[in-house]
């Protein structure tokens, strides 16, 4: 895609730029590919300040991976597929199971989203595996955090700011990612037809089982069940496209075989002090091969489709408040849900763009993000060589079409677009507000990188 | 090492900061007298002392709030103290400052199973948490070798590790939420019941702060349930460096024990001095080898780890077969530090990082240094993630001892980075390490973590003297550097 404008393809372009952009009193939206550019504010929307790109999708390829110490050291911008393919030839993985939304995604951008796959709850996120970092924050400096050791407490955990940061504080050139062993095979059990407080309720069951469930998810009626290897998954909802609630071991093949059949058994039965109900279910248990491309899909979201004109939402909140929070969810709109992280995570697709899911989402003790708004708008570098970016409604999106209430032709436009389409990240409180702002301040005083890409101020 | 030095104007308000404190605390929540203060001089770094101007007990989290208050009302240092258990010297109390003990805030204010969390106040113990939970099959998984005396609030502090840390996290992975207070005395949440926060990952950078960013008042862990089944496997080796071997073989099967533990001769002899666990005194090493989960997994784990333990040259190898023949191989090594007392007055615990392959380079290098320092040193390691305990052993009694072992500990430390590691791997920087900073680190990175420093705590009233060589001040932080052109919004506050 020859939509960047400015190359930063090494720490010394970066430098470079941003320290350019300082100068000139610019800004820069950091881009490494732009698989998740809809998620959160549209930078270009928050101010009328010349914002130029920087396309950091160059600084790729693996700087040193050593499996036995755990631990791999990349360039920010490589695909995360070439390196879950590299960690996958040495038995290993990254035990977040990042999702990709989309073929060129890169390790960089999902780890400043923090995103996290089904693993999540037992694994931990994105957040929980940065080790270490080299980044240019907005004061054009280049700093170091973290190590590339497994265990450090030496001074402040600064990867943590790296992480969910998008992009705001600084552009990360290399980062210690750390590695784990992929468990040798998988099962994963399938209840049908259970409503989704009854899913719910055996979700929480099996967390609290000593069977190590490393995935758990409840897929409402309706959910999209097609592509390869999704076959037994969708025989499993047939005829009529019920439910499902799943449940992953992992582990030695006849380990998880053994601990699938014993969920089904406690679970089903409602025994072992668990609170889910007795009855209802066929059950189905499927292999390796139908295992993992079922949490493929869970993890990229394919059973729920995000069409023309509306907006897939991603809300966190406790396990048990999940449900709850859907059924409001379905009340204010949504059209199609899901489950994750054993009732924790709740996605949810809405026609355009909803009112008081924000509030709704504090009620439940969480908070709400946008990740997506069907088509995005694309970014196009005018023909003046200045690097510079305007925002045109040319159509870009392969998988969605066309109209997008925020793909308007000036950029006037679409900051008044994307104010009618509300906050796409819940408030922080006060006081959580003025910590993230004297944080972004600290690294990015002048406001160079993606300004208001997460809030208005940050 | 130079202890930070009192501020006269400080040490002058006195009498107003313990009236201050009388204001806003009942007069059994201020202590002021000498004797009083004592058991707050040190924290388990004995070699610094330090009485505070006054200790105060905080109940709740409103006094914790009110006291800050008024200290940063008189621009008074305060430094939080858990339990001082620390081995870097971070509670080390200032003799210009005030020490908030938070050991009364103790109670375990919920305990939430179906979300698997309990959310206590920092002063309650590490172990009283699973004490509370292992009855319903729970636990709270950091282990530190201190859990029995170490407050929660202090393992968030110093972000704590534990022998079972390599697969279940230090205590930043096992966090969901806390209540801090800033130096102003605003009270904040971070985090909460679910697994992601909004924002900037406030909770990630609070943990590991060392008491220097917030006052934790409350804290959300979670809970897991209790593996089914745990044991452990005893494999002697005729050199540490076979047991080093061992430990990167298992990984490399793709196996993440529960726990990886390697002792050496020395540390052998005095643990089995102390608490005559039955471990192989004369041995070289000891690796220690704790396989927990599910009983299928287990069991089909130690067969193939005892054949690499045997390939790597173990000389014998002992596998539990019950609940107490597990925690008899493991009290040797619980009993590690303790034991020291037995062979050596006083003792020195390092706690670099290093890459596990570096091993043999790190203890060569040990060796050459207890030869030329003339001090003992016995190795005692969380194998898995390469954290290293070397304990020097020296007599305080004797003149320039201390001194030598401070010398020879920031050696180590020092090498420890060489190789490609870090300075400490779980008891934080403290007063002990701070000057090592910038053997680590660069001028643009330290003023990056003071920045953080600054955006929470401008005031800098927060343990002062910890953690950093040298604090700027955060005015002077603010400075940015622009060529030519303006700064946009020149309107927006900076510092
Ligand atoms: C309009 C468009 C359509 C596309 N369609 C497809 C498609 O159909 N199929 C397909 O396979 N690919 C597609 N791509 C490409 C794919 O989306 C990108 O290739 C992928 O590389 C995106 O990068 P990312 O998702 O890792 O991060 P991005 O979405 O680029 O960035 C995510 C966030 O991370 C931040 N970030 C990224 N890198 C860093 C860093 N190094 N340091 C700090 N912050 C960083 C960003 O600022 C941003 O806030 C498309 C790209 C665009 C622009
Ligand atoms: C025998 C022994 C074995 C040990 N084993 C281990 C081990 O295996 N792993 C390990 O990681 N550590 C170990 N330690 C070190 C120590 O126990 C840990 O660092 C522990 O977390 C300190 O807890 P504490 O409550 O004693 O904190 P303190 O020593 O009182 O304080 C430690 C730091 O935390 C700050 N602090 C304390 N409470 C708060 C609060 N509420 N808010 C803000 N800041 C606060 C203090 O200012 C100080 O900087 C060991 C110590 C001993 C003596």
């Amino acid at each position: 895609m020859s939509e960047a404008t400015l190359a930063g393809d090494s720490l010394e372009a970066v430098q470079e730029h941003i320290v350019a952009a300082l100068e000139k009193g610019e800004a820069l939206e950091v881009v490494a590919g732009g698989s998740k550019r809809s998620y959160g504010r549209d930078v270009r929307a928050a101010s009328k300040q010349v914002i130029s790109v920087l396309d950091v999708s160059g600084l790729t390829g693996i700087v040193d991976y050593q499996p036995n110490e755990l631990i791999l050291v990349a360039r920010p911008g490589t695909p995360l597929a070439g390196l879950e393919a590299t960690l996958a030839d040495q038995g290993q993985q990254f035990a977040f199971e990042p999702p990709h939304f989309g073929e060129a995604a890169t390790l960089g951008g999902a780890l400043a989203c923090n995103l996290s796959g089904p693993r999540r709850f037992k694994a931990g996120a994105a957040r929980d595996h940065l080790l270490g970092f080299q980044a240019v924050t907005g004061r054009g400096e280049v700093v170091r955090g973290g190590g590339r050791v497994v265990k450090n407490v030496t001074g402040y955990d600064l990867s943590k700011l790296m992480c969910g940061s998008f992009g705001t504080l600084a552009v990360m050139t290399e980062v210690v990612v750390k590695v784990l062993p992929r468990a040798e095979s998988e099962r994963t059990v399938l209840f049908a037809g259970l409503s989704d407080a009854h899913g719910a309720a055996r979700l929480i069951a099996a967390s609290r089982t000593p069977h190590e469930p490393s995935g758990l998810a409840h897929l409402p009626s309706g959910a999209v069940l097609d592509g390869p290897g999704l076959e037994a998954a969708a025989a499993a909802a047939s005829p009529n496209g019920a439910a499902l609630t799943a449940m992953r071991v992992e582990g030695p093949a006849a380990s998880a075989q053994a601990r699938a059949e014993l969920l089904v058994k406690e679970i089903q039965g409602g025994g072992n002090g668990a609170s889910g109900p007795a009855h209802g279910g066929a059950v189905t248990i499927l292999e390796e091969g139908d295992s993992r491309a079922f949490w493929a899909a869970v993890r990229e979201l394919t059973p729920l489709p995000v069409k023309e004109g509306e907006t897939l939402w991603r809300f966190s909140v406790a396990p048990t408040a999940g449900v709850a929070l859907g059924e409001s969810l379905r009340g204010a709109g949504a059209l199609r849900l899901t489950y994750d992280w054993g009732g924790a995570l709740v996605w949810a697709v809405f026609p355009g763009h909803p009112a008081g899911v924000h509030a709704l989402a504090s009620r439940a003790g969480g908070h709400a993000q946008r990740v997506r708004q069907g088509p995005t708008a694309a970014l196009k570098t005018t023909g003046d060589g200045t690097g510079k970016a305007t925002v045109d409604g040319t159509e870009t999106s392969t998988e969605n079409s066309t109209e997008d209430d925020t793909v308007v032709n000036s950029a006037e436009g679409t900051a008044e677009a994307s104010k009618n389409a509300g906050a796409p990240f819940t408030e922080l409180s006060p006081g959580q507000h003025r910590l993230n702002l004297n944080l972004k301040l600290a690294f990015d005083p002048a406001r160079v990188l993606n300004p208001g890409r997460m809030y208005a101020d940050i | 090492m130079i202890l930070p030095q009192p501020e006269p104007a400080r040490l002058a308000k006195r009498e107003a900061v313990i009236s201050a404190l009388l204001g806003v605390l009942p007069a059994e929540c201020v202590l002021h007298t000498e004797e009083a203060l004592t058991p707050y001089e040190c924290d388990g770094v004995p070699a610094y002392r330090q009485k505070p101007m006054a200790v105060v007990h905080p109940r709740d989290t409103s006094e914790v709030s009110r006291a800050m208050k008024a200290m940063h009302e008189l621009e008074i240092p305060v430094v939080p103290w858990g339990a001082g258990t620390g081995l870097s010297g971070g509670a080390l109390s200032l003799a210009d400052g005030v020490t908030f003990a938070m050991s009364r805030m103790n109670r375990i204010l919920e305990v939430d199973l179906d979300n698997r969390l309990a959310v206590v106040q920092p002063g309650v113990t590490n172990l009283a948490i699973t004490q509370r939970v292992q009855h319903e099959g729970f636990y709270y998984a950091p282990d530190p070798s201190s859990q029995i005396a170490c407050s929660i609030g202090g393992n968030v502090a110093e972000n704590s590790g534990g022998v079972h840390c390599l697969k279940y996290g230090v205590t930043t992975n096992n966090l969901l939420g806390l209540e801090v207070v800033l130096s102003d005395g605003e009270v904040v949440r971070v985090g909460g019941r679910g697994y992601d926060d909004g924002g900037f990952d406030l909770l990630g950078v609070l943990t590991g702060s060392e008491g220097l960013l917030a006052i934790i008042t409350e804290v959300t862990v979670r809970l897991l349930p209790k593996p089914e089944v745990a044991r452990a496997l005893l494999a002697v080796f005729d050199e540490v460096e076979g047991a080093g071997q061992a430990v990167a073989d298992v990984i490399a099967a793709g196996m993440i024990p529960g726990g990886m533990e390697i002792m050496d001769k020395l540390a052998i002899e005095a643990t089995e001095q102390y608490a005559k666990s039955g471990y192989p005194v004369g041995a070289e090493a000891i690796l220690l080898v704790e396989l927990d989960g599910t009983a299928s997994e287990v069991e089909h784990q130690i067969p193939a780890a005892e054949e690499i333990l045997k390939n790597a040259g173990a000389t014998e190898i002992r596998i539990s077969n019950s609940e107490e023949e597990r925690l008899r191989l493991w009290a040797g090594r619980k009993a590690a530090f303790p034991a020291m007392g037995r062979i050596s007055p006083d003792y020195y615990c390092m706690d670099g990082t290093i890459p596990r392959a570096a091993l043999p380079k790190m203890l060569a290098l040990i060796r050459g240094l207890s030869e030329k320092y003339g001090l003992r040193v016995a190795n005692v390691f969380h194998a898995g993630d390469g954290n290293l305990h070397p304990l020097l052993l020296y007599d305080s009694n004797v003149p320039g001892e201390l001194e030598k072992a401070e010398e020879m500990g920031a050696e180590i430390l020092k090498a420890c980075v060489d190789v490609g590691g870090v300075l400490t791997g779980e008891h934080g920087v403290g007063t002990e390490k701070r000057d090592l900073m910038s053997y680590q680190f660069g001028e643009n990175d330290l003023n990056a973590m003071q920045r953080v420093k600054c955006s929470f705590d401008d005031s800098q009233l927060l343990n002062p003297g910890k953690m950093f060589p040298q604090l700027h001040r955060c005015a002077e932080l603010g400075r940015m550097h622009i060529h030519g052109g303006k700064i946009p919004f020149p309107d927006i506050e900076r510092f």
